[in-house]
């Protein structure tokens, strides 16, 4: 009798440690990244290194700053990125110093970084995960993505429907109102604009606005001083950098609505073209150009 | 087994060669090789001191304990890449070497008869490609870049048959017209797919060196060293041919055999290093006449030499281009080119160009 009580003390004692420790493992999972790469992990990721600054600005919004263990030489959003060690250029980091950073997750994007890193780090057996977002919703599931893969999806489903909540706000009060055409400038000589297939193309059709540059076959398209005066933009937008050689054009603009009522608007390029969470806030941005200061004509 | 071979070009004599002079040569080289490659491994990011390096050396020997972290870098990222340097920048100077014999020019470089751009529009077009299709560690742009250098060079090559025979100056100048109409058909191409896509294809015109799987290594390797022994056995031929394509033939040369030959050699040596490093400039170029300028102009020796000396070469380049910014990685091509600049015009002042 007494071996027994011993015995089924034991066993209990066994299943309580097994409880504790239980789940740690129980999170051992697969991932699928967005180019069907099979991605493992035992535990959420406690040093991660990111190669892009979109995927920088999402881990740190999603407070994981402390667990980002290296960074690119352009991660300047939030201040904090800028502390953190680089690994050098997106297009060529040192592969060294990701290796020597001991990273358990590496974070890529298939359109900045080049294909030959991820199979380098692959070789030494670094676990890549490789993000490919092509609309605003992309986004919204990569932020969800990495919450997940981190273990904080919760936080990261209260914060993206947070930044969804903005969105549909914006649709709506774009809704009903008269579509403004406008022309993003993305440089100035060669004058590109967007086309459909970038972040900026939605954002433009989100906040009630058409882009002038729609008919484009490419993402940033080349286009001609004809096609701009033919369709008339009422608004220009360009990034900070370049506006004032937009505004010196004057009456190169060839009388243009944009020019004439001089609805010429700078905008941070960082916002508008990083897939990251600060999207949300460049297209709140693009709608109060668009719209003016009334908020809608 | 003693060759005389004199010949009187411009003010400049040629020693005669002995075994016994190449193999001189060749081992001196070997061993400043090795020397290069042991000093190239002691740097890179900063974090590893000299003398660990020398201890991991040292453990695969005795057996002793070093961090995992230290070998995976040294022996999966920095050994590989090294050892690719020696091979594509070799490759590139021997192919030059060979180039300028046979098109009599000394401006010709591994690139002249179109490889680079033909490579360069298979990395274009494998990017309209599914990621998917690698093997043996190849990505598909490097499989693409190679049969693209292939197809252009054999394209050129064809376009400039003139009576069964390819004269120097035609293949030369179909070889630049072929890559003007590439280059265009990438600039066109490069206006229809997006941007980011735009700046790493023009990246991968500098030129660059990446880490490479030893298996992608050793298929590099296979390809030069075939191209090598291709070039060595006709070296003496190659040696007439400098005299000029008709007096070769009188003196009992098949100058379009071995031309044809010979053309094959330099395109598997320079099509296997564009393909994995992109267009390194300038390896092509200097190397040969800077090789010249040391041991002479008996194209058995210059060859061989050149390769040994190219890897060298590119092996400093490449020490500098990875540490001079650290962690940024400079594209080694842009060290070359800035290398390749001045020494040319050196070149020039001195009027001693082959």
């Amino acid at each position: 009798m007494r071996t027994r009580f011993i015995i089924s003390c034991l066993i209990v004692l066994v299943i309580l440690i097994t409880l504790i420790i239980a789940p740690s493992s129980l999170f051992a999972k697969t991932f699928t990244d967005d180019l069907g790469r099979r991605i493992e992990l035992s535990q959420p990721p406690q040093r991660i290194v990111s190669l892009a600054p979109s995927i920088t600005e999402i881990l740190f919004y999603l407070g994981l700053g402390d667990r980002v263990a290296g960074v690119t030489d352009f991660c300047d959003y939030p201040e904090e990125a800028r502390k953190k060690p680089s690994i050098g250029w997106i297009i060529s980091p040192n592969v060294e110093k990701i290796i020597l950073l001991k990273p358990d997750l590496v974070f890529v994007t298939a359109e900045g970084n080049r294909p030959d890193i991820v199979e380098t780090l692959e070789r030494v057996h670094i676990q890549v995960y490789v993000f490919n977002p092509h609309r605003i919703e992309d986004i919204m599931q990569e932020i969800l993505f990495i919450g997940e893969i981190a273990g904080q999806g919760e936080r990261a489903r209260e914060q993206v429907s947070g930044l969804s909540r903005r969105i549909e706000a914006v649709r709506k009060k774009a809704e009903g109102s008269h579509r403004v055409r406008v022309l993003y400038l993305v440089s100035m000589e060669p004058m590109i604009s967007v086309g459909p297939g970038s972040f900026i193309h939605d954002m433009i059709g989100i906040s009630g606005g058409e882009n002038v540059a729609s008919r484009a076959a490419a993402r940033y398209p080349r286009i001609e001083m004809e096609e701009i005066v033919h369709r008339d933009p009422e608004v220009i937008i360009a990034p900070s950098e370049i506006i004032e050689t937009v505004r010196s054009w004057k009456g190169r603009w060839g009388g243009i609505s944009a020019v004439k009522n001089d609805r010429i608007y700078p905008i941070d390029m960082d916002i508008v073209s990083r897939p990251g969470p600060r999207i949300v806030e460049g297209l709140e941005r693009i709608y109060g150009e668009i719209h003016g200061p009334d908020g809608g004509n | 087994m003693s060759l005389r071979m004199t010949y009187v070009y411009r003010s400049t004599s040629m020693q005669a060669l002995t075994l016994r002079r190449w193999l001189s040569a060749v081992s001196l080289l070997m061993v400043l090789s090795l020397i290069t490659v042991f000093l190239s491994m002691l740097f890179g990011s900063d974090a590893l001191r000299p003398r660990e390096i020398i201890s991991a050396f040292l453990a695969r020997v005795t057996g002793n304990d070093v961090s995992e972290v230290t070998r995976t870098i040294l022996f999966q990222i920095r050994l590989p890449r090294i050892l690719l340097a020696a091979i594509a920048g070799g490759s590139l100077a021997a192919a030059g070497g060979m180039f300028q014999a046979i098109l009599k020019n000394p401006l010709a470089d591994a690139y002249i008869l179109g490889i680079s751009s033909g490579a360069a529009l298979g990395v274009v077009v494998s990017l309209f490609v599914p990621v998917t299709l690698g093997m043996y560690g190849f990505t598909p742009a490097s499989i693409m870049a190679f049969a693209g250098a292939l197809i252009t060079l054999y394209i050129v090559y064809r376009i400039s048959i003139v009576g069964g025979k390819v004269p120097p100056h035609t293949i030369l100048l179909s070889g630049v017209m072929i890559n003007a109409i590439i280059f265009a058909l990438i600039l066109f191409l490069t206006s229809v797919i997006n941007s980011s896509h735009l700046y790493r294809v023009f990246f991968w015109l500098l030129g660059y060196l990446s880490s490479p799987s030893y298996a992608a290594l050793a298929m590099v390797a296979l390809f030069s060293f075939l191209g090598m022994a291709i070039l060595l056995v006709h070296s003496r031929s190659l040696n007439i041919l400098t005299l000029g394509d008709e007096e070769a033939e009188t003196l009992g040369i098949n100058v379009e055999f071995v031309k044809r030959r010979v053309f094959i050699a330099g395109a598997l040596l320079v099509a296997s290093a564009v393909a994995i490093c992109g267009p390194i400039g300038f390896v092509g170029i200097m190397v040969p006449h800077a090789v010249r300028l040391l041991v002479g102009y008996d194209y058995r020796l210059v060859l061989p030499v050149s390769f040994i000396g190219g890897g060298i070469f590119l092996m400093l380049a490449d020490t500098f281009a990875r540490t001079a910014a650290s962690p940024v990685e400079i594209p080694v091509g842009i060290i070359t080119s800035l290398a390749g600049g001045p020494f040319f015009l050196y070149l020039l002042r001195k009027k001693r160009l082959v």
